[in-house]
């Protein structure tokens, strides 16, 4: 079955969209065809979270509630979903929700231009958990922008909830909503409006034979990158296809030797798979845009965007992970390391996309990863480190370092790699040897960072690697 | 009612409840008229250069389009400064700084309006653009003559001090980032009226300016304010957003909207001015300063704009809370090419504030001191010393009392470790 028509749950009713632009946003759609204006428009970009909103959906038939930025986002992509809006969330001026309430009696608000982009996210956090420690709060506010110096009032806001019962109007509809989601869940997309097409097909099958009879078209998961394209640069796309609705690339594999993510999973649900194995991933990601561009982006997403500065490519690059290229035919396996060519570029041939990233997993291996950015949350990294070393008897054994905003792709440092192996793990080995950063890298200057400047705190963390693993100094300050 | 339950008493904002449920109005939330059209600015990619020609036929023609302005379509004041001239709306022959608007589109959407600027040819002939203030310094390329505020012999003074010493200090530039972007929106009304709603903060003169431009009298032109996103300063002047929005309203005598687009405001609007300041300080032993010469520099763009206000406040701020008998302080007002620098929270105060607390800084590092006791001996005093630089006696002086209850309550000497 293939439908033309989008549908998802606004206002506790099936709603229904027949073709409808695939490039609008669903802030556009929000404020001019829904005529809704509580949620706002800042900078357009995911940047700011004005444009805040919620998304009911089902995950193993239990009601997750995802905080997205509708500025980036596609309208096709609420298929299946329950649409929450910041008006939803009183039902009349009078009854506001508890956290309406918190962020009034704290004082949450001044100019109120970023208020309901931080209720929306405070919203999602309240149904998602039941207790709110600081870092949950952190977490949840740190891809919204207050200018006039708020964050203190709605920080106090958010951790008063803690003694809030959590009961509210939408556990009480909790039920009926399932239901309705569990109705409107079977069939594929297929929308063609003017010469613009989208296709969110439901199978791996379906999805090939829609890459076989269609060319330059788009994949889309999390569309956070892909967006900018309209929202930016007033461009068109002409073709997606959504790979959100495949359930066979939503997992995640866990043997004891690797860990396998398919290219439906979200940096957010990873971040808490990956925190075990490897605390610096975590830590790492939990600096990684937002909850709202984590909620939607994907870690295959990343890896096929192939910036340059990619947050994960440098992690997943020492981690010596593996990615599997679906082709029309059969899946292939390389390094990710032969992945990139060149700015952007990558070795995906027409027709062909990710699968899943494989990563091993080694316990005996020293891991740490190093995000260096002008901003501690919901930034861009200036310089991204990665180490992931096997010592033993003070010998390295194995050295794999990688870089992001070192070159115009992320790359493995193979000359110092190659001058660190089999070396003695000393203070003396990194000081020498990390003057063979220029040989390995030639950085740009642009508005992050200067060449010399990226050249010198690459060298830096080199050496931060070695004081943290040697266990001497602790180095590590917080936000 | 006490004092202190007056002052105490916990109150909520008068729109926090409309704000956290979405209900509070801004201007782009504001029903539109039926007949609306959508605004969007052409603007220059140049930091200076000759106007040679700026071809708009495929502008016109692109979809959607209802209208171009360009400063031909201007029947009054083609300038939006409120206290001198030098910001035009559009520019006849020349680009003064990258981001400087050129025309204007209506259009069906906002989203058509944004597609068809782009598609302008503008033809320059280039010119040496002055961009940084050391350059501009370099060319004395300023708005106005320096300003200069003298107290005694600052010179000898230094001269004769046990201590001297010399720096320079920057404080960088900065983007409002008002949560709510520039919007306007403008409804012509009878007899050549205009309904203007402009996210400004400063209303009165929004409506001076467009009646200026118009050649109309104020009292045709009403500007609404119910509240605003954020402004910062950076709602102060920036009366183009509305002057371009009520201009193409004129043009089409239609309900026009125009709301830039992030990052056309982040290019197209000014921002805080950044300071350059050189000094030589002389000083005593404790640190007392005898003697400081100042020369405050700052950029102010590419028109004065409030810049004159903003410098003559850091000017004045310069003392911070310090009593420096003998002292000259100049001010230069840097033109450059770039968006004219406007006011931004504090007004130029902050900025010369920190320029003295830097040179107090400077002191401690070098007789290797406590900070605290250089601000100590340089505090302004209760009945003698207490005479600012620019002749005004201090009253109501509670620095000192208040620096050593702080220096208690907050446990400064144990947490200076």
């Amino acid at each position: 079955m293939v439908s033309d028509t989008i549908q998802f749950i606004y206002n506790n009713k099936i709603y229904k969209v027949k073709n409808p632009d695939p490039n609008q946003t669903i802030l556009d759609f929000i404020r001019s065809d829904l005529k809704k204006t509580g949620t706002k428009e800042g900078c357009a970009e995911g940047g700011c979270g004005a444009c805040t909103i919620v998304l009911g959906e089902l995950k193993n038939k239990k009601l997750i509630y995802k905080s997205i930025n509708s500025c980036i986002s596609f309208l096709p992509i609420i298929n299946g979903k329950h649409l929450i809006l910041i008006e939803n969330l009183s039902s009349g001026s009078n009854k506001l929700h508890p956290v309406q309430e918190a962020m009034v009696k704290f004082h949450g608000s001044q100019c109120g231009f970023c208020t309901p982009g931080f209720v929306m996210s405070m919203f999602a956090m309240y149904k998602n958990f039941s207790k709110f420690s600081d870092e949950i709060i952190d977490e949840t506010l740190s891809g919204n922008l207050c200018r006039c110096t708020g964050y203190r009032p709605i920080i106090d806001a958010a951790k008063s909830l803690n003694s809030r019962n959590t009961n509210d109007e939408f556990k009480k509809n909790e039920k009926k909503n399932i239901n309705m989601l569990n109705k409107i869940q079977v069939e594929d997309i297929e929308i063609s409006y003017k010469n613009k097409k989208y296709f969110a097909p439901k199978t791996l099958t379906n999805l090939k034979r829609i890459l076989k009879n269609n060319s330059n078209i788009k994949f889309l998961s999390g569309g956070t990158d892909l967006s900018l394209e309209v929202t930016k640069k007033r461009g068109e796309i002409e073709k997606i296809i959504s790979l959100n609705s495949i359930k066979e690339l939503k997992f995640i594999k866990e043997t004891r030797k690797f860990i396998e993510v398919g290219s439906g999973v979200s940096l957010y649900e990873f971040q808490n798979v990956i925190k075990p194995y490897y605390p610096d991933f975590y830590n790492i990601l939990k600096r990684y845009g937002s909850v709202q561009i984590r909620n939607v982006g994907t870690l295959v997403g990343n890896i096929a965007t192939a910036s340059p500065i990619g947050d994960s490519l440098p992690l997943l690059l020492s981690l010596d992970s593996k990615i599997k290229i679906q082709t029309l035919k059969s899946i292939k396996t390389i390094p990710l390391s032969e992945f990139f060519l060149s700015y952007r570029k990558t070795k995906l041939k027409k027709g062909e996309f990710l699968y899943s990233v494989e990563i091993p997993i080694n316990k005996h291996n020293h891991f740490k990863a190093y995000k260096i950015s002008r901003r501690f949350d919901d930034d861009i990294s200036s310089v991204c480190a990665s180490f992931n070393f096997l010592i033993k008897k003070n010998i390295i054994l194995k050295a794999n370092i990688a870089y992001g905003g070192m070159s115009e792709i992320p790359k493995r440092a193979t000359i110092i790699e190659k001058a660190l192996t089999n070396s003695v793990f000393s203070e003396d080995t990194f000081s020498k040897v990390k003057n063979l950063m220029d040989a390995d890298y030639s950085p740009i200057d642009d508005m992050r960072a200067s060449k010399n400047y990226r050249m010198d705190v690459a060298k830096n963390l080199m050496m931060k690697f070695f004081y943290e693993v040697s266990g001497k100094q602790d180095l590590r300050v917080n936000s | 009612m006490k004092n202190s339950e007056l002052i105490s008493k916990n109150l909520i904002h008068d729109s926090g409840k409309k704000h956290v449920s979405g209900f509070a109005e801004y201007i782009d939330d504001i029903t539109e008229p039926s007949n609306i059209l959508h605004g969007a600015i052409g603007w220059g990619k140049k930091a200076h250069a000759k106007i040679k020609k700026i071809d708009l036929k495929d502008v016109k023609n692109s979809e959607g389009v209802k209208a171009v302005v360009t400063y031909l379509d201007i029947p009054g004041r083609n300038d939006v400064g409120p206290v001198f001239d030098g910001d035009p709306i559009f520019p006849k022959t020349k680009v003064e700084y990258y981001g400087q608007p050129l025309f204007a589109v209506a259009a069906t959407s906002v989203d058509l309006a944004r597609k068809a600027v782009l598609k302008a040819k503008v033809y320059y002939k280039e010119l040496k653009p002055v961009i940084t203030i050391k350059e501009s310094l370099k060319k004395n390329n300023l708005l106005f003559k320096p300003r200069i505020i003298k107290k005694g012999n600052p010179t000898q003074k230094i001269l004769k001090s046990k201590n001297k010493i010399r720096g320079n200090f920057t404080t960088g530039s900065q983007e409002h980032f008002y949560l709510e972007g520039q919007v306007a929106l403008a409804i012509p009304k009878e007899d050549k009226n205009f309904l203007v709603y402009s996210s400004t903060q400063h209303p009165s003169e929004t409506q001076q300016i467009i009646a200026k431009m118009l050649n109309q009298k104020s009292n045709s032109v009403d500007v609404m304010v119910r509240r605003i996103g954020g402004g910062f300063g950076g709602k102060e002047t920036n009366f183009i957003t509305a002057a371009i929005c009520c201009l193409l309203s004129h043009k089409t005598k239609r309900p026009i909207k125009l709301r830039l687009d992030r990052d056309d405001d982040m290019i197209i609007t000014g921002k805080r001015h950044d300071f350059f300041s050189d000094y030589e300080v002389g000083f005593d032993d404790n640190g007392k300063i005898n003697g400081l010469k100042f020369k405050l520099a700052s950029r102010c763009g590419m028109s004065p704009d409030l810049s004159l206000a903003i410098n003559e406040r850091a000017l004045l701020h310069i003392d911070n809370a310090y009593f420096i008998k003998d002292i000259e302080v100049k001010n230069f007002l840097c033109k450059t090419n770039t968006a004219s620098s406007t006011a931004f929270r504090g007004f130029g105060g902050n900025q010369g504030m920190m320029a003295i607390e830097n040179v107090i800084d400077n002191i401690s590092r070098y007789l290797k001191k406590d900070s605290a006791d250089v601000r100590k001996v340089n505090f302004y005093g209760k009945n003698k010393n207490n005479i600012t630089h620019y002749g005004m006696k201090i009253k109501d002086n509670v620095i000192n009392e208040l620096f050593e209850e702080l220096k208690i309550k907050s446990n400064y000497k144990k947490r200076f470790q």
